[in-house]
């Protein structure tokens, strides 16, 4: 072969139809180097300040309540289970573990809600023309171009009593509730922030869903509830998980909406540890209650993730994309 | 054990569809379809694609809400019921088959639906027979996922088979297969349904297929039915240059009654003994088809030219030859031919005595 030839294909291999063809596009046959970007990223914006959170939960209280100080205590881990009482004797206090229990069932409500929202939407856009299916998903979007805070705002002034809603209920001649602030507008909030997050991995099961499938079923002597519940439903699953990953996680560590729709009604994880860091000035006790809140997060991702492995097992593949 | 049960005829009456088409114009799929389907046979709905086969079948199964016409199963008429009051199942082109359920839970699938239980014993029973007529016992427990295409194939057809059906509707079931697999399911589908004894609609745009399976099949064109009747029916006496066509191979040579004969456009004097039937009225413009098998190689044969083509196929020849400036025609003759094979030797061609049909135009 010429050197001519060789320079030839070498600028060839470099064409994206070339590059997409080559060995690199084979899982695992990479050099290592090719992932340092990835793992310094990671290092740098992951595993340092989760370092720190860990590290910051064994030390003590700055004198100025900003940061934290030495020596080394294992004081606001202690904090999180019991409270010194007035002989100064360590005595069970529930309370931290009640909110961190109180969130868990608060984000799986909201998951819940969000599932029962979320799946008939999802297979009413699915089931659309093309061009309004592009409408409807900028629609379910379209949230994302203003700040949850912003939109949370709204909530409070459409459920206050001089809010919409209870305007409506005045002109109604019914008598006007007191919505605002409460765990409901909480979960009112929490919903409305995190069901697109849900809609949408459903709406990608529900595109690959296959209606034939249903017809068979109706064919085979299926109502039309049954063809939900044992076709369509099942097959809905990967993207269910998937939105329950995106729902739960966020909604376990909230404290936008339990902070401004629940005002002091609704003590959560979150409000707790962003208490912590702000008014109380105790920050090793909010990094303690941090970890804790990580460690909870972290058996929920183990749990959906034996619920993939077992779709998985089914031939169904449970993604986030 | 099979239960035999006194089976109800199929009858459709000026069945039509129409589709609403972009423009605003309106699509007629089936046009007045008049059918009656006896009970216990293989019947084939035979067409290309688009014809209205695939229509007819799911207006049948209830997947499709005719515009007019009526279907009636026996004494019920069926064409206003949904799809699960209808005693009659389909196996569908993609099979469909439920993918979270194993074999066994897909094929006891019409039965839960029937409200009883898939742990029932004769639920069970009853799957256990199904899965040993298709002979798919050993697989029982799989996922459809884990099958290949044939064995697919025949769970789809165990489970609509399990309902016990009065009739079953099959949507081009092979398609999706591989020729020899092919031709092994043909044979297969064929013992199912002796053996079932259930009526089987089968609808295909294969006429090889149509011919091997069917005790009668209905040939459609545009919406109609072109010609209805029995396999060698359709092949010795097509009611038209379509169905002529579309059933097996045709030369068609365009002709003309004359007081000497017939003359085809190509300049061809058939003799008088060639056509079926007796010779027509003068000066009459004809239609003939010759089916390839039915020319031999002579040396006085009345089809003389050039020859264009000569292939072998292994069991026989094919031929092509010239005749006139626009005028081929191909014959089909036995492998041990021994005659010019080269392009442009000069050749003739005899059709059989009573072998050039006069097709109706």
């Amino acid at each position: 072969m010429t050197r001519d030839g060789g320079r030839v294909r070498a600028r060839e291999a470099f064409t994206p139809r070339r590059l997409r063809r080559s060995a690199w596009r084979r899982p695992g046959s990479g050099t290592v180097t090719l992932a340092t970007p990835a793992v310094l990223i990671g290092a740098l914006l992951v595993g340092a300040p989760l370092l720190l959170v860990i590290a910051y939960s064994f030390l003590s209280r700055a004198s100025g309540g900003v940061g934290v100080d030495t020596p080394f205590t294992f004081d606001a881990w202690r904090r999180l289970v019991f409270e010194e009482d007035f002989q100064g004797e360590l005595v069970f206090a529930p309370q931290y573990l009640q909110a961190l229990w109180r969130s868990v069932w608060m984000a799986a409500l909201t998951t819940f809600i969000a599932v029962v929202v979320a799946v008939p939407t999802a297979v009413w856009i699915a089931t659309r023309t093309p061009r309004v299916r592009a409408l409807l998903l900028l629609a379910v979007t379209i949230p994302f171009w203003t700040n949850t805070l912003i939109r949370t705002y709204a909530w409070m002034i459409m459920l206050n009593d001089q809010g919409v809603v209870n305007n409506t209920l005045r002109m109604l001649g019914l008598p006007p509730t007191a919505l605002y602030p409460s765990v409901f507008a909480t979960f009112i909030g929490l919903v409305y922030v995190f069901v697109p997050f849900m809609i949408l991995p459903v709406y990608t099961s529900a595109m690959k869903f296959d209606y034939r499938l249903a017809e068979a079923a109706y064919d085979l002597g299926a109502t039309r509830g049954r063809v939900v519940r044992r076709i369509l439903l099942p097959s809905l699953r990967p993207g269910i998980l998937a939105g329950s990953i995106l729902v739960f996680i966020p909604c376990l560590g909230a404290f936008v909406q339990p902070t401004l729709l629940g005002g002091s009604k609704v003590d959560l994880i979150g409000t707790i540890i962003q208490r912590q860091f702000r008014d109380s000035m105790n920050w090793p006790f909010g990094a303690a209650i941090s970890v804790a809140l990580l460690c909870v997060t972290m058996m929920a991702l183990l749990v959906f993730a034996l619920g993939a492995k077992r779709l998985a097992a089914q031939g169904q593949r449970a993604s986030l994309v | 054990m099979m239960t035999t049960l006194t089976r109800d005829p199929l009858s459709i009456r000026g069945l039509t569809k129409e589709f609403a088409a972009p423009e605003g114009a309106t699509f007629r799929a089936l046009d007045g379809i008049d059918l009656d389907i006896v009970p216990g046979e293989f019947f084939v709905m035979l067409g290309p694609s688009g014809c209205g086969k695939t229509t007819l079948l799911r207006a049948i199964a209830g997947l499709e809400q005719p515009t007019a016409g009526e279907i009636w199963l026996g004494e019920t008429r069926i064409d206003g019921l949904p799809p699960y009051r209808r005693r009659v199942n389909t196996v569908f082109q993609s099979y469909a088959l439920f993918p979270h359920l194993t074999v066994r839970q897909n094929v006891a699938f019409g039965l839960e639906m029937e409200g009883r239980s898939p742990r029932s014993p004769d639920v069970r029973a009853r799957v256990d027979e199904m899965l040993d007529l298709v002979r798919l016992t050993s697989v029982a427990n799989r996922k459809p996922g884990q099958l290949s295409g044939g064995q697919q194939q025949r769970v789809a057809l165990a489970r609509s088979l399990a309902k016990q059906p009065e009739v079953l509707l099959l949507d081009e079931p092979l398609s999706a297969l591989d020729l020899k697999l092919r031709r092994s399911m043909q044979t297969e589908l064929k013992r199912i349904q002796v053996e079932s004894g259930v009526t089987f609609v089968f609808v295909t745009h294969d006429q090889e297929e149509a011919m091997s399976m069917g005790d009668r099949i209905a040939v459609f064109d545009q919406g109609k039915i072109a010609q209805l009747g029995e396999p060698r029916d359709l092949y010795e006496r097509p009611a038209s240059r379509f169905v002529a066509a579309f059933i097996g191979e045709m030369n068609f040579v365009d002709a003309v009654a004359g007081p000497g004969g017939i003359r085809t456009s190509g300049g061809v004097s058939l003799p008088a003994d060639a056509l079926s039937q007796d010779t027509p009225p003068v000066g009459e413009h004809l239609l003939l088809g010759v089916r390839p098998e039915h020319f031999r190689v002579a040396a006085d044969g009345a089809f003389a030219g050039r020859l264009v083509a000569c292939e072998f196929l292994g069991a026989d020849v094919r031929l092509c030859v010239q005749v006139g400036p626009d005028e081929r025609v191909w014959a089909r003759v036995s492998a041990s031919y021994d005659g010019p094979t080269r392009p442009g030797s000069s050749i003739s061609l005899a059709p059989q005595p009573g072998r050039v049909k006069v097709v109706p135009k």
